[in-house]
């Protein structure tokens, strides 16, 4: 039967039957389920409340008694404290694919202090060693996210925020899957330490210290042979940074000076005894080889410094005109070594020794980067403010290498051949210097109206210069001693946007951005972009919000030779509820079309001929996102607090292609829905018991698909 | 070339600094927006009026403020703005005036209608109570009807600079947010926040999902970084005051992307490297906030990613070698279709200028 509606009534008509069937299918949701762990009770949202009546406790004289006991805390001499800690258990059990399970969701089984925190405060001035104290611990005991945060300071003395965070990083995934090859199983933390002195007075001292790194096992592929093996090692890689500055005020300037030095060292060792069990030969329509590796050893230790100095000014040079000046002048050096000792079985089963290293003083490279950044915007009236920012970046890339690979392979007559290679990299320089220019206006008619005109400009110079890389290789007129290429780039982009609130409680702001991006290198033009923002607010009133999105970005690459563009469309829609502290409600709808095209050349086999052919690769991401946070006061006591998450990848649409094209997408669904109670038995003690639920399910293969029921029991002190 | 940096340098000394464009754009633009409402044309009188140096007489002090702004002054004692009464500083000296105005008018105007009323002389009073014209004279800094450049300027007047973390606030003025007329005092509260802690209205990452809806479906996609766990925060990758970078980025402490920060290897130098790490930057191919795919790529299939720029044909040459990046690679082979098998150092090496 022919179809005569029109093709956009039919697709209104869809939409919004599916967004009434997304709602109906939320609210059935909501009647029966979810929560979060971490979403805060009706007593938790009170808690701030409590905060102000502490403010107003410890500032209000014994005899006055206008001050209201708070909840929650007390008071300690001059400190006002508050202080929880929430001790738990987490059961686990998952199914299916436990690796993909690890690699997405990574809950484990066990004891878990999920959160804790300590909030001391006084009077600015009346603390003894310090007027504010607050600590954080969050999920510590073995989460893939763990928190620990100390902030503290004294009025006029000194003020110290810490933290250090720690994540679980699990990657194991198929082999037929984006990088499915390499696995990982490593903690990672990441620490940030600074201190600030005097930090009220017109010179104040500043001092940091700053760690990142990561530790475990991973597992290398390494090509060999005509083959494709996978190892197992061990990484550990650390970067500290040393900071020291000072800051400075004077009358309307503001000045800032800072030192720092990083320091990073890398040392991974492979510990796997790679052999024809662990060759990995990834195509199973393929003959296998006689490729093989019998032992491999590897050390690749990296160690690399910087010498950072950086300065800024921002001030007013009247009160029209204000001015911001940034420099940053960065020295890195990298040195590395590199050994690598195989014996192996050539493809075509002959034995092989080889080795491969940096023979003389291994692999030196440095690279001075320098940035400069200054800005200026000059009110023209009440109403019209022109600003101008410009960027100067300039590095160089100077290294020097040597890999020199003698390889012996022992021939079926006795007689051992051998092959050097001598590769140098000698005097490699990458050069480029960039500019920015951008210039702005600003309209500003009253509190209802903005708007925002302005226009960037860019240009780069790459130069890429090095020694002929393969010495052994004769020298001639096509084949000179120096390679040397050069591009130069200009880009323009046009930006504008406006605000408009047309009441107190409605907001709309759009904002265009249409030009060239100047973030490819060489070789290929400058992306092509357009891309469009709306957002919308309304709130009907203190206690319900609405709120919309739609952004769209376009890209086009126009270098003939690659040519591919991207169009992606994305919708979000958001409703926030709360009529009182005891009923929360806050769902959202969103979603997120991607369609890429590629213009690709590859070679494959036709009639047993190795021919290049030219097609297209396609690739599609249609995801509906939904979710909905809710929080419930069934009575006094009890809440319940529900969560559901919805992701679906609907992949690509029906499409004809030619013969020679490719399209990609990655259709899949995870529910996510979760619920906890939490009863009040005290002020002071609540206890918790939460469900979470994950499903996971990929259209086009099964392997990695997983369901997991995740129970965790916890109580909450505070105190 | 040449020609564009000439340009570039005249527009950054010259543009913002022309006299004859000031005046006359000035003066079209009062024009223009002759038709503001009262009440916003009279914050923008009292902000104006207050950068000019007012007598100290107009001061009251914050004590006379808190005989009837009771509730605002037991909690401002608590704030971070309180700290500010240790040193006599020009915060201190003004107290509350110092943002909202010298309240001698306002003090007067009230204290008038409270003598009248306590007199017997209530009709007197409400008929002043009624006076639009002195009601308004007596008005103070109100910020909820200033426009976001009038209220954000009284807090930059301040805040502006690196009193927090370095080069935090040195470019608000010309920040995305300010850009787009969000002002400090949409996530700020000096009176009544959520969390006194930077006296925000809400935490990370919910405050900043007021407006960034869709970022919340981001990061509920399987691969995100761990900003719904708690692990990270929106602001350790973008600065919301503003920086020189796009996005409100922020820079690493040595000028890079925000990203090496926590992927400490990626940051090299190294002898050989993947040209868009350093300058494209990591969003090249990877997807920020949350995807579906591993890795957080672009693509799914790690193939198509790398071909979309290293297609193979001629004119696209590796340098050096005259021939194509993928001239020898069957596709319909699978041990080619996993490039990052053998190109294993994809974001740079010291071995191997192929990243093998």
């Amino acid at each position: 039967m022919k179809n005569n509606r029109h093709p956009v009534s039919l697709w209104l008509s869809r939409t919004f039957a599916g967004a009434i069937t997304v709602m109906l299918i939320a609210f059935g949701m909501l009647t029966y389920a979810q929560s979060v762990e971490k979403a805060e009770t009706s007593q938790q949202a009170r808690e701030a409340d409590s905060e102000l009546e502490r403010a107003k406790a410890i500032v209000t004289k014994p005899k006055d008694n206008k001050a209201v006991k708070p909840e929650t805390g007390r008071t300690w001499g001059v400190y006002s404290t508050t202080s929880s800690l929430e001790l738990g258990y987490r059961f686990v059990d998952p199914s299916g694919s436990i690796a993909r399970y690890l690699s997405d969701v990574n809950v484990r089984d066990g004891f878990r202090v999920l959160e804790s925190s300590m909030d001391l405060r006084a009077q600015p001035g009346t603390g003894v060693l310090f007027d504010y104290l607050h600590a954080d611990v969050n999920n510590a005991g073995g989460d893939q996210a763990q928190t620990f945060a100390l902030r503290m300071d004294k009025t006029k003395w000194y003020r110290f925020d810490s933290n250090v965070r720690r994540f679980n990083y699990f990657r194991s995934l198929g082999p037929n899957f984006a990088l499915g090859l390499r696995d990982y199983d490593l903690r990672q933390q990441v620490s940030d330490f600074n201190l600030k002195l005097l930090p009220q007075r017109a010179v104040r001292f500043n001092l940091g210290y700053g760690r990142s790194m990561a530790k475990g096992r991973y597992t290398p592929t390494y090509y060999s042979q005509s083959d494709i093996f996978q190892l197992l090692g061990n990484t550990r890689w650390e970067a500290n940074d040393y900071r020291a500055g000072i800051d400075a005020t004077y009358r309307k300037w503001n000045f800032n000076l800072e030192q720092l030095y990083r320091e990073f060292r890398n040392n991974p060792e492979l510990t796997g005894k790679p052999g024809g069990d662990l060759g990995y030969y990834p195509d199973p329509k393929l003959p296998a080889t006689n490729g093989s590796l019998a032992t491999l050893t590897r050390l690749t230790p990296l160690r690399s410094h910087a010498m950072v100095t950086r300065a800024s000014i921002t001030g007013a040079v009247t009160d029209d005109l204000h001015v911001v000046f940034r420099a940053l002048h960065d020295a890195e050096r990298m040195t590395g070594q590199y050994f690598e000792a195989i014996t192996a079985t050539s493809a075509t089963g002959l034995p092989v020794t080889a080795t491969i290293q940096f023979p003389n003083q291994g692999a030196s490279i440095k690279r001075p980067n320098d940035k400069v950044d200054a800005a200026v915007s000059y009110d023209l009236g009440e109403h019209v403010t022109i600003s101008d920012t410009f960027s100067y970046t300039a590095f160089k890339i100077l290294g020097y290498g040597e890999i020199l690979t003698t390889t012996l392979t022992k021939q079926t007559s006795g007689a051992t051949t051998t092959s050097i290679s001598d590769v140098i990299a000698k005097d490699y320089v990458t050069d480029l210097t960039s500019y920015s220019n951008t210039l702005e206006l600003g309209l500003t008619f009253t509190r209802k109206f903005s708007a925002n005109l302005g226009w960037r400009a860019m240009h780069r110079d790459v130069s890429l210069l090095g020694t002929r890389l393969t010495v052994t290789s004769p020298l001639s007129a096509s084949n000179p001693a120096i390679k040397s290429e050069e591009e130069a780039i200009g880009t323009n982009a046009f930006i504008g946007g406006m605000r408009f609130r047309p009441t107190k409680r409605t907001s709309f702001m759009f904002d265009v951005e249409k030009g060239e991006n100047n973030n490819a290198f060489v070789r290929i033009n400058p992306l092509d972009y357009t891309r469009f923002r709306v957002r919308a607010q309304v709130q009907a009133n203190d206690k319900l919000q609405f709120s919309g999105a739609f952004t769209s970005m376009d890209k086009t690459n126009p270098t003939p030779q690659v040519n591919n563009d991207s169009n992606m469309r994305s919708y979000s829609v958001a409703v926030s509820y709360e009529p009182k502290q005891r009923v929360m409600i806050d769902m959202g709808y969103d979603y997120h079309d991607l369609n890429a095209r590629g213009g690709i050349v590859y070679r494959i086999p036709i009639n047993g001929v190795t021919t290049q052919v030219t097609g297209n690769s396609y690739y599609y991401a249609r995801i509906n996102s939904f979710y909905a946070n809710t929080r419930f006061g069934l009575t006094n006591r009890l809440d319940l607090l529900m969560a559901y998450y919805y992701i679906m990848d609907r992949g690509a649409p029906s499409i004809s292609l030619g013969v020679n094209d490719f399209a990609n997408s990655y259709p899949l669904k995870r529910h996510n829905p979760e619920a906890r109670l939490a009863y009040r038995f005290t002020n002071n003690v609540t206890g918790n018991l939460s469900y979470r639920h994950y499903s996971y399910n990929e259209r086009d293969f099964s392997v990695q698909d997983y369901r997991s029921n995740i129970l965790t029991t916890s109580l909450r002190f505070t105190f | 070339m040449r020609t564009l940096k000439i340009i570039f340098v005249a527009a950054f000394l010259f543009a913002p600094l022309s006299p004859m464009v000031s005046s006359k754009a000035t003066a079209l633009m009062t024009r223009f927006s002759a038709k503001s409402s009262t009440t916003v044309e009279a914050a923008s009188v009292s902000e104006s009026k207050q950068s000019k140096p007012v007598d100290a007489s107009q001061y009251v002090g914050s004590d006379s403020c808190a005989e009837c702004h009771g509730g605002e002054a037991n909690h401002y004692a608590l704030t971070a703005h309180a700290k500010t009464k240790v040193l006599n500083s020009p915060v201190d000296k003004n107290g509350c005036e110092a943002c909202h105005g010298p309240a001698r008018g306002h003090t007067d105007f009230y204290l008038q209608i409270q003598k009248l009323n306590e007199a017997g002389k209530e009709t007197e009073a409400t008929t002043l109570m009624n006076d639009t014209a002195k009601a308004a004279a007596a008005k103070l800094n109100s910020f909820k009807e200033m426009s976001a450049a009038q209220s954000s300027a009284i807090c930059l007047k301040c805040h502006e600079g690196s009193q927090g973390k370095a080069e935090e606030r040195f470019n608000y003025r010309r920040s995305e947010h300010s850009r787009h007329g969000v002002s400090c005092n949409d996530c700020h509260s000096s009176h009544e926040p959520k969390r006194t802690e930077f006296l925000l209205k809400g935490t990370e990452p919910n405050l900043c999902y007021t407006c960034h809806a869709e970022q919340k479906a981001s990061f509920s996609k399987p691969f995100h970084h761990k900003v719904p766990e708690g692990g990270m925060k929106c602001s350790d990758c973008h600065n919301q005051h503003g920086g020189f970078m796009n996005k409100s980025l922020r820079n690493s402490v040595t000028g890079d992307a925000a990203c090496v920060k926590c992927h400490a290897d990626k940051q090299g130098p190294f002898l050989f490297e993947h040209a868009p790490v350093k300058v494209e930057g990591c969003q090249a191919c990877h997807t920020p906030h949350g995807s579906t795919n591993p890795k957080l790529l672009t693509r799914n299939t790690i193939r198509f990613l790398c071909i979309e720029c290293h297609s193979n044909t001629a004119g696209l040459e590796v340098e050096g070698t005259g021939i194509g990046a993928a001239a020898t690679h069957d596709q319909s082979q699978l041990r080619y279709q996993n490039c990052t098998a053998c190109h294993l150092e994809i974001h740079g090496s010291n071995k191997n200028r192929a990243f093998r």
